[in-house]
């Protein structure tokens, strides 16, 4: 049985940073990642895929509204490539979670793809869609991050009734989007559509 | 006759500031301005006019170059309105000398308009077209600030040859723009024609651009101009300048020190400013200048008068306009008996070229040069998934730290955003912060402070996180 100082559990920022810190401080250290991209909601579909959209969309909007003030004449439209936008939000999104393979790799941190759960105190339990495997840990931290909350009554179809998760991703863009909730998220994605 | 408790001469950020805190001290205050707007140099052609013809040309740029990639399609060509443009530049120039005159009137301020002169240590003439009257003041404080240094074998017709001043108020975009000395100014508005189509030939005399900032700055920024398409050409004295009807030959010498000659349809000449004393009438009172026509002042920026003080690009130091208000406000300070202080050291540097530069403290060359035990944290901005999610990806953070103690001792940075970033490098300098003190306080994800964090970590204990 593979066996560790510290085993990380969730690849977001906590996580990655957790287990670079420990790799530094010469803990033999592995991390437990459940999708095949590091990074967890933060670098996939969170902050940064948001600020990616915002970024694009803040041009989108200068160049329709405020071009003109600035001497800048545009003859003919404007259009807007949607897919375009959400392929580079992509690009972006993958060249950061690679970024955290490189930081991995490069700290010796032992990464495990597959749903980790616990065994025993010391024991971590990991599931993948191939294989399970037990490995053991003097120390264990919990990094599991959160996902979207929702009401009892709204049932998400990932379609029309979408979390933040779908709203980086949507196929078209919404004649009127209705926003639940006036906080950070949902005025950052409210701004970028 | 009128009378004051401080008259200020000139108001450019340095004075108009300084009368600003003598009349929040109770001081019966006036400024006088020679010209028909507020504001001096740094509101009315340099600083704020500079960065809207930046910003407008950095939406030009970003419209022509990057917005494909962004997805945004332009069916038809993008054209430039450049009287649009420059028009825009004067509103916000107008915009912002009104809000002076909307601070003098609130602070009680009497503001003269006219060319002030002394005639003895308390009293002062204020000429204008109509008419001439004297006022009496028990301090006055020079703030007349500085005008572009000239070459002394070219001559500018601001035609052709041209200074910040005209580059500002172009009628037309140069074809090839030759632009002597590669510092803040020239390469601030090199960029701006750059953009908006010039041929930018750059030629500075020293060996690098930015001469007087981090020579790791001067290098980064040489990458990305490059990379940008201007020509630079360092150690390159110039020995002449002609026009020959609309075409402006300037011939240089390089290092080899063979003679190369440019030849171009504008030249803007920014090898620096010199103060600007003239007219007030400083021998009368036996006020003398030094060989760099700078006033002598003490520490308390007082003059050989002790009522007389003076502030800004009239005295030595650094050319900047925050210098010259924390100046403004020390000597107001001194006026009413208080003690200020300022810390020269921590007066940052900033060059608002896209990726902007911004330093405060020592220099990496300086610590060398000096046998100063130095440790160095550096992180690019790439790194960043900020930096990633705009897709500007140039620059990094460098911090320098006291080898034993980690009292942080500069910071150099070039990339987005830095002039804004710079703040934080002042603000743990002033506080006499550790690369660790930085290092363990929480940076906003994602932002572009991570890469001070990440310098900081890397600086105190070579313990980057993301690189």
């Amino acid at each position: 049985m593979d066996s560790f100082d510290v085993v990380v559990i969730g690849s977001g920022p906590g996580g990655y940073v957790s287990a670079i810190r420990c790799a530094q401080l010469g803990l033999k250290t592995a991390i437990i990642e459940k999708y095949n991209t590091m990074g967890g909601t933060c670098l996939n579909v969170g902050c940064i895929p948001s600020k990616a959209l915002l970024d694009s969309s803040h041009h989108f909007e200068e160049a329709t509204k405020n071009f003109s003030n600035h001497g800048i004449n545009i003859d003919g439209k404007i259009s807007l490539d949607f897919e375009k936008m959400i392929s580079r939000k992509n690009d972006v999104v993958s060249q950061t979670t690679k970024g955290i393979d490189y930081l991995m790799n490069k700290n010796d941190i032992k990464v495990y793809n597959g749903l980790g759960s616990f065994v025993d105190k010391n024991k971590v339990k990991i599931t993948s869609s191939d294989n399970e495997i037990v490995i053991e840990s003097k120390n264990i931290i919990i990094a599991t991050g959160s996902k979207p909350a929702s009401l009892p009554f709204v049932k998400i179809d990932k379609e029309r009734i979408i979390s933040s998760t779908e709203a980086l991703k949507l196929k078209e863009i919404p004649k009127h989007l209705i926003i639940i909730g006036g906080g950070v998220i949902g005025l950052e994605l409210g701004l970028s559509l | 006759m009128d009378s004051f408790d401080v008259v200020v001469i000139g108001s450019g950020p340095g004075g108009y500031v300084s009368a600003i805190r003598c009349a929040q001290l109770g001081m019966k205050t006036a400024i006088i301005e020679k010209y028909s707007t507020m504001g001096g140099t740094c509101l009315n052609v340099g600083c704020i006019p500079s960065k809207a013809l930046l910003d407008s040309s950095h939406h030009y740029e970003e419209a022509t170059k990057n917005f494909s990639n962004h997805g945004i399609n332009i069916e038809g060509e993008i054209s430039l309105d450049f009287g649009k443009m420059i028009s825009r530049k004067n509103e916000v120039v107008s915009q912002t000398t009104k809000g002076i005159d909307f601070l003098m009137n609130k602070n009680n301020i009497t503001v003269f308009n006219g060319f002030g002169s002394f005639v003895d240590k308390n009293k002062v003439k204020i000429s204008s077209q109509s008419s001439e009257e004297i006022i009496e003041s028990k301090n006055i404080i020079i703030a007349t600030g500085s005008k572009p240094a000239i070459l002394p074998f070219a001559e500018v017709d601001k035609d052709r040859i041209i200074t910040s001043t005209e580059a500002l108020k172009l009628k037309e975009i140069p074809k090839h723009l030759i632009i002597i000395g590669g510092g803040v100014i020239g390469l601030e508005l090199g960029q701006v024609y750059k953009r908006l189509g010039s041929e930018v030939s750059i030629l500075e005399y020293m060996d690098r651009i930015i001469p007087t900032m981090d020579s790791g700055l001067s290098k980064e920024l040489t990458k990305v101009f490059k990379k940008q398409k201007f020509k630079i050409h360092t150690s390159h004295k110039v020995t002449s300048v002609e026009r020959i009807g609309d075409n402006i030959k300037v011939v240089a010498q390089n290092k080899n020190d063979e003679s190369v000659e440019f030849n171009g349809d504008y030249c803007l000449v920014s090898i620096g400013r010199s103060a600007y004393t003239q007219g007030l009438n400083l021998d009368q009172l036996g006020i003398e200048t030094n060989n760099r026509g700078q006033i002598e002042v003490n520490e308390h920026l007082q003059t050989k008068h002790s009522n007389i003080y003076a502030i800004g690009d009239v005295i030595k130091g650094a050319m900047l306009a925050h210098k010259a208000e924390e100046e403004g406000v020390l000597v107001a300070e001194i006026i009413s008996g208080q003690k200020p202080h300022i810390d020269y050291n921590l007066i940052p540097g900033v060059v608002y070229t896209w990726p902007e530069v911004a330093s405060v403290g020592k220099t990496e060359d300086y610590l060398k040069e000096n046998n100063i035990e130095y440790k160095a944290g550096q992180f690019p901005m790439r790194a960043l998934g900020r930096s990633r999610a705009s897709s500007d990806l140039d620059g990094f953070v460098k911090i320098l730290a006291d080898k034993q103690t980690d009292e942080i001792i500069g910071v150099h940075m070039i990339g987005a955003r830095c002039a804004d970033l710079i703040s934080e490098a002042v603000v743990a300098m002033e506080y006499r912060a550790s690369a660790e003190d930085i290092a363990r306080i929480s940076h906003a994800h994602p932002t572009y402070s991570e890469a001070v964090k990440e310098a900081a970590l890397a600086a105190t204990e070579d313990r980057a996180l993301h690189i």
